[in-house]
């Protein structure tokens, strides 16, 4: 029995790497993902990381100290550091989204983000959360199959010991989906306000977390709130179960997909939207990908004009 | 006397005033009918000069003519080296001997001629020699060849093996991270240190997300400034100003602008100092860092306040925050004209933006010590 579950494993992991289109994706969505976080703190640098705003390096030091914590920002206060290191991160992010040494790219990404993290944890939500961690185990992922300037490994097969690697990084990823959603459905279920089907209501009288037309149109739907506020938890609590079933994985990922668009439109939480879109895109299987290509060739393949076919 | 027969004879000259001799090289005694040894051999030649080191194959006439005191059968079990001062290296010590001699590879000797090292190598070397015959070296590639070794059955069981042990390290790994979310239980109350060891600070999650109750207020933070007219006038008080709304309407107007992380900034510098002064009040004997919570508030205030006051005509003295939280309407009373809603307001103790003393108008509080931090 032993044997026979090692040996399924075994063609399960190293006969080919699964998802490389959705890794592709994903690693195209996390470049987008850190790259907006770079170009939105731009203006701001000093204040949210600099020593015009709460965290002055002392007091960084002071708190790395505290909870034990690693940054490569602890080297210097100087403002040059801390620009060559929002650089060199939008960098490595703009080398994700176009695939150039997507591996290397992942690990300073990591890295870098890691540190800034550190720098100040306040303007962080569950996204960035996720994305650091999902970002680990992209570095030894084959994510430039795909939509990569430097197909590195596209035209050939890549070999059974990176097939392995790839899928238990994939396989990792997965079981890190499977806790966020277990973790928060059971949460949520556990809620009395999601329990009556209400906390979407409340959710949209934030001003902060309420589009500001949409928001109040949205909550005065009560059929629409309730049935929202129970599908989040269906949705979020079937996942670790359905994501191990061929025929359910894709309704569940592409439900769980609809609710983060929906969650970045109604109430403009874009970034952690779109990160946490791109780790779910990562988990659909290639042949999803192919047939959706498939299907959207022949929506807008040219169509045969009569007379072609009468002059053959 | 022996007549001059060449040109070389007839120009000899003593050795004194000659060029100096030739070093006399190091002699590696090799099994010449061994493979390995013999690719070995090559790999190592290929890297040093032959008037530094020469091969001598055990089974040779040159052999048990030069080096007599070296026995047929102890070259045959491991490679030795003769040194130019005639003391000989056997096994694990030769390779320590000829590696300090390969350009790059004296970190090797000197780490092998560690004690502990020497004698793990002694014995490696010891397992190995015997069994040196079932590698081939050729062409600069080494394989193994045994009759009972199927290179691809040994494959198949490395995969297994290999597959077995990532999804035992995945599973180790989530094993820990789900005892980390899961609520206090026996294994995290008595093993919380060895989960928390485990997790911090690469893994650490939390998943909430609005879970189990959304936010129930709309919070919004207001500064007061207290400034004293450069012409030595009154201290003034500012009105209550509203720095959230802005922020909040700019950060609708484009969800990527700079408004989302500097509201989020101000929003848990705040937050986290109104929390800590909150739990310190409801137990003073308590240990929580307010100080370092405070001085963040300090510095925050100082930064935001420094736009908001002309410095040429007024000086700062201190400046404090407002948390105003206005609870939604219960969903049941959404339509009505005067739904049932709760304004409450927690007014933070004020700061001195250079962390000076507090003048006396503003009461004893010092944010320093910050134990004394009064909220109304």
């Amino acid at each position: 029995m032993i044997i026979y579950c090692l040996r399924s494993l075994r063609v399960m992991l190293a006969r080919r790497s699964h998802n490389r289109t959705g890794a592709a994706l994903a690693r195209v969505g996390f470049g987008l993902w850190l790259a907006s976080y770079y170009l939105q703190s731009f203006s701001i640098l000093d204040f949210i990381w600099g020593e015009h705003g709460p965290f002055p390096h002392a007091e960084f030091l002071q708190m790395l100290e505290r909870t034990g914590g690693h940054s490569l920002l602890t080297f210097s206060a100087s403002p040059v550091m801390l620009n060559a290191m929002w650089t060199l991160g939008l960098s490595a992010s703009i080398c994700l989204i176009f695939g150039i040494k997507p591996r290397f790219a992942a690990l300073t990404s990591a890295v870098l983000l890691w540190s800034f993290h550190e720098r100040n944890p306040t303007i962080l939500d569950g996204g960035d959360n996720l994305g650091r961690i999902v970002l680990m185990f992209m570095i030894p992922m084959c994510t430039a199959a795909h939509l990569s300037l430097r197909r590195a490994v596209s035209g050939r097969e890549i070999s059974r010991m990176r097939n392995m690697i790839h899928n238990a990084a994939l396989l990792a990823v997965t079981f890190q989906f499977c806790m966020l959603y277990g973790a928060s459905g059971l949460a949520k279920a556990n809620g009395s306000l999601w329990q009556n089907g209400t906390a979407i209501y409340y959710v949209l009288m934030n001003d902060v977390y309420a589009h500001p037309f949409l928001g109040p149109l949205f909550s005065k739907h009560f059929l629409a709130i309730t049935i929202a506020s129970y599908a989040t938890i269906a949705l979020q609590v079937s996942f670790p179960f359905l994501v191990w079933s061929n025929r359910w994985r894709i309704a569940s990922i592409l439900g769980l997909i609809s609710m983060h668009i929906g969650i970045g439109y109604l109430m403009g939480l874009v970034r952690f939207s779109l990160v946490m879109s791109s780790g779910l895109a990562m988990l659909l299987p290639d042949e999803f990908y192919r047939g959706i290509f498939r299907a959207a060739r022949r929506l807008f393949a040219a169509p045969e004009l009569p007379f072609t076919a009468a002059a053959r | 006397m022996r007549p001059a027969t060449s040109v070389s004879d007839v120009m000899r000259v003593p050795p004194s005033i000659g060029p100096t001799p030739r070093k006399t090289p190091f002699v590696v005694i090799y099994d010449g009918e061994c493979r390995f040894c013999g690719g070995f051999k090559a790999w190592v030649e290929g890297r040093v000069s032959s008037d530094r080191l020469r091969f001598v194959p055990c089974r040779s006439r040159e052999r048990a003519l030069e080096f007599p005191e070296v026995r047929e059968s102890e070259c045959l079990e491991a490679v030795v080296i003769v040194r130019p001062d005639k003391s000989i290296r056997v096994g694990a010590d030769a390779l320590a001997e000829l590696a300090s001699l390969l350009p790059g590879w004296g970190w090797f000797g000197s780490m092998m001629r560690v004690e502990i090292v020497r004698r793990f190598a002694r014995n490696a070397y010891r397992w190995f020699a015997p069994r040196r015959h079932l590698v081939s070296c050729g062409y600069g590639v080494c394989q193994f060849s045994a009759p009972w070794f199927e290179p691809r059955r040994f494959r198949r069981w490395g995969e297994m093996a290999a597959a077995a042990l990532l999804v035992a390290g995945l599973a180790g790994h989530y094993s820990f991270v789900l005892l980390h979310l899961l609520p206090k239980n026996p294994v995290t109350i008595f093993y919380g240190d060895v989960v928390d060891g485990y997790v911090r600070p690469f893994f650490v999650q939390n998943w909430h997300l609005f879970a189990p109750t959304p936010p129930l207020t709309k919070q919004s933070i207001h500064i007061q400034l207290a400034l004293r007219p450069k012409n030595k006038g009154e201290v003034a008080l500012s009105e209550w100003i509203d720095i959230t709304s802005p922020l909040v309407r700019r950060l609708w107007r484009n969800r990527l602008s700079p408004a989302v992380t500097r509201q989020r900034t101000i929003e848990g510098v705040v937050g986290d100092y109104a929390n800590l002064l909150i739990r310190w009040k409801q137990s003073p004997e308590s240990k929580l860092p307010l100080n370092h919570a405070a001085r963040r508030y300090r510095f925050l205030l100082a930064a935001i306040a420094g736009n908001l006051y002309s410095e040429e005509s007024f000086e700062l003295l201190a400046v404090r925050a407002r948390l105003l939280h206005e609870s939604a309407p219960p969903i049941s009373e959404l339509g009505k004209v005067n739904p049932d809603e709760e304004l409450r307001s927690l007014v933070l103790p004020w700061a001195t933006p250079l962390g000076a003393g507090l003048p006396p108008e503003f009461g004893e509080a010092s944010l320093e010590t910050s134990d004394s931090g009064s909220m109304r």
